[in-house]
């Protein structure tokens, strides 16, 4: 132990960048350090490659006028959709492990200007997830053209890739937000799945009946995304929805519900 | 140095911590005393930033902790050894740590090694003991060498080796300059190792003192003595003492008389004594005493009744 006492602190001259490029490293140690995060990479991995060999079979037996425009890089489009599921589940368990755990204790002693740590842990669960599936997407689209050679794999096609990369930034950051406000994995995934998943099909094949239902199914942030993941393959739960409108829909949500979460870390007490 | 101000904080009806002000200074362990329920986590909590004061402020080395660009260089703290990622390893816990701190990643083993986790360091929490994460919680303290530590209850689980390596590692720090402030409900630790003690109550300051002063504020001294006489000393001793209480057959407790004095007028009236001897006031008699009317919760001894087997009772 040595009897160096810490220089003070107005010698330090460390400035907000480098705490906060400090704190992102810290938040990647974070997901990495611990098993679940390799779990939840392989069930990622698993589903998207998984639909992309199954998309690639039905591809190869022929859709005929049903196949889409994007060739196999729609086919890794699909399958990265499936992935998104789990996708979003990492991103709340990454979210919500602190508060869960009491980890949140250290956390803030080692971080404690917490408008640092919320801006830390969004961008690196967000770039960490989104650049993880896109080369998910990426194998899933060449495995799709191995399967299904008549499948092509133009770079015309290339954008499909930011539009993919596009909405799983949305729907992560919706996911980390609604973590950061519930501070409850159970709770939040509840919260995320319905939004993402159920209430969009549920309100999709109600509002076949009711105009209600899919009037409120345009509200819906899971609409905007699988307009822009399906639209073109699968089919949207709103086609009468444009492009435009869905980006902007799960824009509107997924900033509210980071400013929600967010304003949720920056005033209440660490664990309560 | 540890700063606190009005510090206050109200959860809807209840009062955890009201208008708390004293100082920790350097070079000394300040022990934080109370009852269950006193306040003194909390504190410690708005001292450390997690939690947010309803009024007044706590300052560390004269700002506040979540100003602190590189916290802990400047301060250290063990306030909960249960709340860590169980998934982890002890290692990668401490690295998270020094990653965020900019400190060498070579410090962490220091630390290691320091607080005597060693091989344990490459296993996951969650298959530690409570005295292996307190040595873990102890170590992300010391990490950044800081000049101020905060310790809540820093001997729960430890081995008595533990508990002797605490009190020396916390002794060791104040001899070198260091504020260390340390909550403990085990009185005689803390008569060992504190010079000063702050005893809260229900959220408000009771005493803010050291040692000798806390075990001089108590009753005036008192000497016990034993003699087959007992009844003959204690009229020798009556015109002067302040009271005489018996104790036991044989013995006597005087108050308000020194061990010498009892044994001169003893020996005047020609009484043998078989035991002379000033009672020595324990931290914890002194510490039941400043708290009794601050206790919140109190647990009760069931009744003592006749034991009757049933077929007896029948």
């Amino acid at each position: 132990m040595t009897t160096t006492l810490a220089a003070p602190e107005t010698t330090r001259t460390d400035n907000l960048g480098t705490v906060l490029l400090r704190t992102c490293r810290a938040e990647w140690a974070r997901i990495w350090s611990v098993r679940s995060s390799w779990a939840f990479a392989l069930a990622i991995g698993v589903v998207v490659l998984g639909f992309a060999t199954i998309l690639g079979f039905d591809a190869r037996s022929g859709w005929g006028e049903d196949a889409p425009e994007g060739g196999s890089w729609a086919l890794g489009q699909v399958a990265g959709t499936f992935g998104m599921f789990v996708l979003v589940a990492f991103a709340l368990v990454a979210a919500t492990a602190d508060h869960g755990t009491g980890g949140i204790v250290p956390t803030l002693q080692w971080t404690p200007r917490r408008g640092v740590l919320l801006a830390a842990r969004a961008t690196v669960v967000v770039l960490t997830t989104t650049g993880f599936c896109l080369l998910l997407v990426l194998a899933a689209s060449l495995l799709a053209r191995l399967i299904a050679p008549d499948f092509g794999l133009a770079a015309e096609d290339l954008g499909v890739l930011a539009e993919v990369a596009g909405v799983y930034v949305g729907v992560t950051l919706l996911s980390v937000a609604i973590g950061l406000a519930t501070r409850n994995t159970a709770g939040g995934l509840m919260a995320v799945i319905g939004l993402i998943l159920v209430l969009p099909l549920m309100l999709a094949i109600l509002g076949q009946a009711f105009d209600w239902a899919r009037d409120l199914g345009e509200l819906v942030p899971g609409t905007g995304a699988l307009h822009l993941m399906f639209d073109e393959t699968l089919g949207s739960p709103a086609p009468q929805l444009s492009t435009e409108y869905a980006w902007g829909l799960l824009g509107v949500w997924a900033v509210g519900a980071l400013a929600l979460g967010g304003l949720r870390m920056l005033r209440a007490d660490a664990d309560r | 140095m540890i700063s606190v101000r009005g510090l206050t904080k109200q959860y809807g009806e209840v009062r955890a911590v009201d208008d708390l002000t004293f100082d920790v200074e350097a070079g000394k362990v300040t022990g934080f005393l109370g009852p269950n329920g006193a306040g003194k986590s909390t504190t410690m909590r708005m001292v450390m930033g997690l939690d947010r004061p309803t009024a007044g402020e706590a300052l560390v080395n004269g700002r506040p902790y979540r100003e602190l660009a590189t916290p802990i260089t400047q301060v250290g703290a063990l306030l909960d050894a249960a709340a860590m990622h169980p998934g982890r390893t002890g290692r990668a816990h401490l690295r998270i740590g020094a990653r965020t701190n900019g400190i060498p990643l070579a410090r962490v083993e220091e630390v290691i090694d320091q607080v005597g986790l060693g091989g344990a360091a490459k296993r996951r929490i969650k298959g530690y003991s409570l005295g292996m994460r307190q040595r873990l919680g102890i170590a992300a303290a010391l990490l950044g060498d800081p000049g101020v530590l905060l310790f809540d209850e820093p001997v729960n689980g430890l081995d008595l080796d533990g508990v002797r390596w605490i009190r020396a590692l916390l002794r060791g720090f104040a001899d070198e300059g260091r504020t260390v402030l340390v909550s403990s409900h085990l009185m005689s630790e803390m008569q060992l190792i504190a010079d000063r003690v702050i005893v809260i109550g229900r959220g408000r300051l009771i005493a803010d003192t050291d040692i000798e002063a806390m075990l001089r504020g108590l009753d005036a001294q008192r000497v016990r003595v034993r003699s087959p006489r007992a009844d003959a000393l204690a009229e020798a001793l009556t015109p002067r003492a302040s009271s005489i209480d018996r104790t036991g057959p044989d013995e006597l407790e005087v108050a308000g008389l020194p061990a010498h004095e009892i044994g001169d007028a003893a020996h005047r009236v020609g009484v043998p004594l078989h035991h002379l001897a000033e009672v020595q006031h324990s931290l914890e008699h002194a510490y039941l005493r400043l708290t009794e009317d601050s206790v919140d919760y109190h647990g009760h001894t069931p009744a003592q009744e006749p034991a009757t087997l049933d077929g007896a009772a029948r």
